[in-house]
């Protein structure tokens, strides 16, 4: 069995072109998933019921799914009623959605790390709910949110991979794509396999950056 | 609605047949999977670093990639190595390859919360060292071992979706064919959600069991 790297050569621009649709699907699912994943903890931890048991109801449903029944809901249940999207819409929608409700879990998990005399100081300063959140709660999350945040977004990089199944040009699509056309496994899964593991280094690294930005910072 | 039924009712045997195959899958890959999660741990763990950096390194790189990458590494590489291999034998040996390591995870963080005195009691005792661990040290880790456990192997549930990509012939895989050949994809992803939905509760349902005989059993 012999590493043939000129066939990965030939193909070079094709599977950078699905590096860069994984990493652009991560980025995407992650920034959505960060702005409704907090929306959806702070509804989760509200006193009014009417926000926190859709909240709830909606956070386990989709961790208890399969993520790839959740994007064959997207891409092949949604057209039956007259939503049509583009395999990458399709799969984007699908997977920020899961990504929403397992992020929501790791931020609801610092909201609650929050020691609830600070709500009740900011309180008793007569802050307003929306003051108290954005200049109290949100600025002492961070620094505890940052460890599990990072394993998160490693954990979303991975899950971009079943987008292929669905028609999506990503690094795991274009690399089964070039598999069966070329019947070289080897050759292309070693070079998806190296690109997936420097992704998840690159975000050891931010981590390794955020926790001496925040956590240390937060020390004094 | 009765159109919905019909076809839910008319696609339910081949489902089934699908699920028995997801269940077999998963009930392999834990059997399999947790002895060697056992060793994994004892290896990451062993003061000798010429066992412990290549296991660790190994088991980076197997939690550094997705799934599905896995899987095909398994299922189109062994052919290229000169050996035929079937799509349910390549999932059972992808997905037992990198669950080990996320569940030997679990058996090091619980490991990690036996208190050190424990260790040189043991010691003390002069017991020997398999039976140290098999009688002291693992019966009290267990308590600690378990949620994180249970909670990685509904991820196994899940992921043995992605086995039907191989051309496994699982629920999800059945569902998919279905899917094609009905072009129904909402009532029948319905329908299959559904039943992994109950497959991961049976899981938690096993936990919370598991948590209530332990915390007795401390009591006593």
């Amino acid at each position: 069995m012999n590493f043939d790297l000129a066939i990965v050569e030939e193909n070079a621009g094709q599977i950078w072109r699905g590096f860069l649709a994984t990493i652009g699907l991560s980025v995407v699912i992650l920034l959505v998933g960060t702005a409704l994943g907090t929306g959806i903890a702070f509804a989760r931890e509200s006193c009014n019921r009417f926000l926190s048991l859709p909240a709830a109801a909606f956070v386990n449903l989709f961790r208890a799914t399969p993520a790839l029944v959740v994007l064959y809901f997207t891409f092949y249940a949604f057209p039956q009623f007259g939503v049509r999207m583009t395999p990458i819409a399709a799969a984007t929608v699908g997977l920020a959605t899961i990504g929403t409700a397992y992020l929501s879990e790791d931020i609801r998990g610092s909201l609650r790390a929050i020691d609830p005399g600070q709500w009740r100081a900011a309180n008793a300063l007569g802050m307003p709910y929306w003051w108290t959140v954005r200049r109290i709660v949100l600025p002492q999350m961070i620094p505890i949110a940052v460890a599990p945040y990072i394993t998160r977004a490693m954990l979303i990089v991975k899950s971009t991979s079943i987008a292929g199944i669905v028609a999506v040009s990503d690094l795991t699509g274009v690399t089964s794509g070039l598999v069966s056309l070329t019947y070289r496994a080897v050759e292309f899964l070693t070079v998806a396999a190296t690109l997936y593991l420097l992704l998840n280094t690159v975000l050891s690294i931010l981590q390794i950056w955020a926790e001496r930005r925040f956590v240390l910072r937060s020390g004094h | 609605m009765e159109r919905s039924l019909q076809i839910i009712v008319s696609s339910a045997p081949y489902i089934f047949k699908g699920a028995v195959v997801t269940v077999e899958l998963v009930v392999l890959v834990i059997l399999i999977g947790t002895p060697a999660a056992l060793v994994v741990a004892l290896a990451r763990n062993s003061r000798h670093s010429i066992i412990a950096v290549p296991v660790g390194f190994l088991s980076w790189a197997m939690r550094g990639l997705p799934p599905l990458v896995v899987l095909f590494f398994v299922y189109f590489v062994a052919p290229q190595a000169g050996f035929d291999i079937d799509p349910f034998p390549a999932a059972v040996i992808g997905m037992t390859f990198y669950t080990t390591f996320y569940l030997a995870e679990a058996f090091r963080g619980g490991l990690a919360a036996v208190d050190d005195s424990q260790r040189l009691a043991v010691r003390a005792l002069a017991l020997p060292r398999g039976r140290a661990f098999f009688r002291v040290l693992l019966p009290q880790a267990l308590p600690a071992i378990v949620p994180p456990y249970i909670s990685y192997t509904t991820e196994i549930v899940k992921d043995s979706a992605l086995a039907g990509s191989i051309a496994v012939p699982e629920m999800m895989g059945n569902a998919s064919q279905l899917i094609m050949r009905t072009g129904r994809p909402f009532q029948i992803l319905l329908f299959v959600g559904a039943l992994y939905v109950v497959l991961d509760a049976l899981l938690l349902i096993a936990q919370a069991k598991a948590e209530t005989r332990w915390q007795t059993l401390q009591r006593h």
